[in-house]
């Protein structure tokens, strides 16, 4: 299953897959002029975030165990067999939030003049997500998840060891 | 991606694209491509980075900030940048206002630009309106008006090319020499023995067909890119304070290559009693790349010429105009951008007539364009500006600009678009 890799390093917070996002995505007007006129305002799926040193952008990650879909009591939110992403129908949300509550990365919106919830569906049915295409970095890749996972995980446990190693070998000293 | 066009309808353009892109050279369009999407707070001009605290932006969608560090708002932020393109626009044009009252007005506003003038969006626009009426004004005697005559690159010659604003005095040392022939890359030159080449959009193919022997760049609007490609075709440059006898090149460019060529007979200049009664459009500005290059300045011609229009026209939007029409009855040549002030003097003639005038910017880019259509404007005349132009996203602002100048409008869509037409003529 593909799946959006964030590259912190490349990440310089300009929020420019916000603005696409609720333009293309969320916008009932698919442009930039009408968008931001909308009521209630569109809010993009996507979100950067940052503590003042890195900035994140923080979208759906398409749990395999989604805790949303467990506890959505009115069958708004299902997964979308073919292409197993998870999809939210905002005409059968019944606006009670507890997707909200229970979303570990807070990637869930809530739109309080309409009680409705409104989550990133990884621009299902699309070749690539309007955030992968529009970041001007290359911060935000597509990737086959499987393939790529154990090439980062190699790497990381690479980076770790000799993080380890280094400080074990300055405490001795 | 989206938003892309066709790139130009320019022939001599077309035939360099693929040319270009198996040798892997990058033009202004590719350079434009990889910039999409462009920034969403750029294009509503809801950025600033006026001091050190910033860059600070506005969440145009009001879910994040609604002010910079120091307070200032989205509305602040646009008319500010705004303001900073055309007083930027008008640097050029103040050569006219030296140690005059109108420079010192200049030199004031652009102080009071930097210290907090935009904490008052609205009087900050009427004063830009009021330095770029008087400004281009000072451009409106059309005593003198060139032609725009039909060119002719000997291929036996020396060619160099200038790029921007050149002095006389180095003119008078390239007419020195026989074998040496002086054309301006783009029309922005107010001497008549020097022809513009081509227009701003298509200024790369210049450089691509080897055209230049020497490339001599000042001030003015050649593209960054053009030193870039001088030095992928080996053609040797120069910047204009440089310019001495020695280093004008001894021998022909062997790589030469020659351009189709237009129909190119020349314009009339202006004659005001040809235009009495008549309905009358000054058809001026650059390219854009946002749009097919050529298309909207042709499209909009000749639309205007099915309407029983006069065309006036000046600059790169002249150029535009040679290479694709064969008829010019009913066009007249008001000279360079640099002369696009005259055209006032024309209207303030024509104002009693019964005829409409009308002034149309179909493809601007350059600073020194967008000067010219809001000192246009602050002048009285109904100006139409139509890229699809940055500023034009934010309705908020395009509402306070015409409640202070309710002559300038900007659209949000090109000449393309014929729906546009109906709304405005």
């Amino acid at each position: 299953m593909k799946t959006i890799l964030v590259d912190l390093n490349l990440c310089l917070g300009c929020k420019t897959c916000e603005i696409q996002c609720a333009t293309k995505r969320v916008s009932e007007s698919n442009n930039l002029r009408e968008a931001i006129l909308e009521i209630p305002r569109p809010i993009p799926r996507i979100s950067v975030q940052s503590n003042g040193q890195v900035s994140v952008p923080i979208q759906c990650r398409q749990c395999k165990d989604a805790p949303c879909l467990d506890v959505c009591p009115s069958g708004a939110i299902y997964r979308e067999e073919k292409e197993g992403k998870i999809v939210l129908n905002k005409d059968r949300c019944i606006g009670c939030w507890m997707c909200i509550m229970v979303c570990p990365f807070g990637a869930i919106n809530s739109y309080l003049e309409i009680q409705k919830a409104d989550k990133c569906d990884q621009c299902i049915y699309m070749d690539y997500p309007v955030c992968v295409d529009a970041c001007p970095t290359g911060a935000l890749k597509l990737i086959e998840a499987d393939e790529k996972m154990s090439e980062i995980l190699v790497k990381r446990k690479r980076e770790n060891i000799s993080e380890y190693i280094k400080r074990g070998a300055k405490k001795d000293v | 991606m989206y938003d892309l066009s066709k790139k130009s309808i320019d022939p001599n353009v077309n035939e360099l694209l693929p040319e270009a892109f198996n040798l892997d050279i990058k033009l202004s369009w590719d350079l434009h491509e990889a910039n999409l999407p462009k920034c969403g707070f750029g294009s509503l001009g809801l950025c600033c980075s006026e001091c050190w605290q910033g860059p600070c932006r506005v969440d145009p969608f009001g879910n994040g900030a609604q002010a910079g560090s120091c307070g200032r708002t989205g509305i602040s932020m646009i008319t500010e940048n705004f303001s900073k393109q055309v007083m930027a626009g008008l640097i050029p044009f103040l050569d006219k206002a030296r140690n005059s009252e109108l420079n010192k007005e200049y030199i004031n506003l652009s102080g009071w630009l930097n210290a907090g003038m935009s904490n008052l969006p609205e009087r900050l626009l009427q004063k830009i309106f009021e330095i770029a009426k008087k400004v281009l004004r000072l451009y409106s005697d059309y005593e003198e008006i060139l032609e725009l005559r039909s060119i002719d690159i000997d291929s036996n010659k020396i060619t160099i090319v200038i790029v921007g604003l050149f002095s006389s005095e180095k003119l008078d040392l390239l007419k020195k020499y026989k074998n040496v022939q002086v054309f301006s890359l783009l029309n922005e030159f107010s001497y008549e023995e020097i022809q513009p080449l081509t227009n701003y959009g298509s200024q790369e193919v210049i450089l691509a067909a080897n055209i230049p022997d020497l490339l001599v760049i000042g001030p003015g609007c050649g593209m960054p890119n053009l030193i870039r490609l001088a030095e992928k075709y080996k053609v040797p440059y120069i910047y204009s304070d440089d310019l001495t006898e020695e280093i004008i090149p001894k021998n022909k460019n062997s790589n030469y290559k020659k351009l189709l060529d237009f129909n190119k007979p020349s314009f009339k200049s202006v004659v005001v009693g040809d235009l009495k009664d008549k309905k009358v459009a000054l058809i001026a500005g650059c390219n854009n790349v946002r749009q097919s290059q050529d298309a909207g300045i042709l499209n909009l011609t000749k639309e205007l010429l099915s309407r029983n229009y006069s065309i006036v026209t000046t600059g790169c939007a002249a150029v535009a105009l040679v290479k694709y029409l064969s008829d010019y009855k009913d066009i007249y040549y008001l000279g360079s951008c640099y002369n696009t002030g005259k055209f006032i003097k024309i209207y303030d003639e024509l104002k009693y007539s019964s005829g409409q005038v009308v002034t149309f910017f179909p493809e601007l880019s350059q600073p020194k364009a967008l000067a010219q259509a809001v000192g246009l404007a602050a002048n009285d005349i109904q100006t139409y500006i139509f890229p699809m132009a940055p500023i034009a996203e934010n309705l908020a602002f395009t509402k306070l600009l015409t409640s202070v100048n309710k002559k300038l409008k900007i659209s949000t869509k090109g000449f393309e678009d014929k729906e546009v037409f109906e709304q405005i003529l």
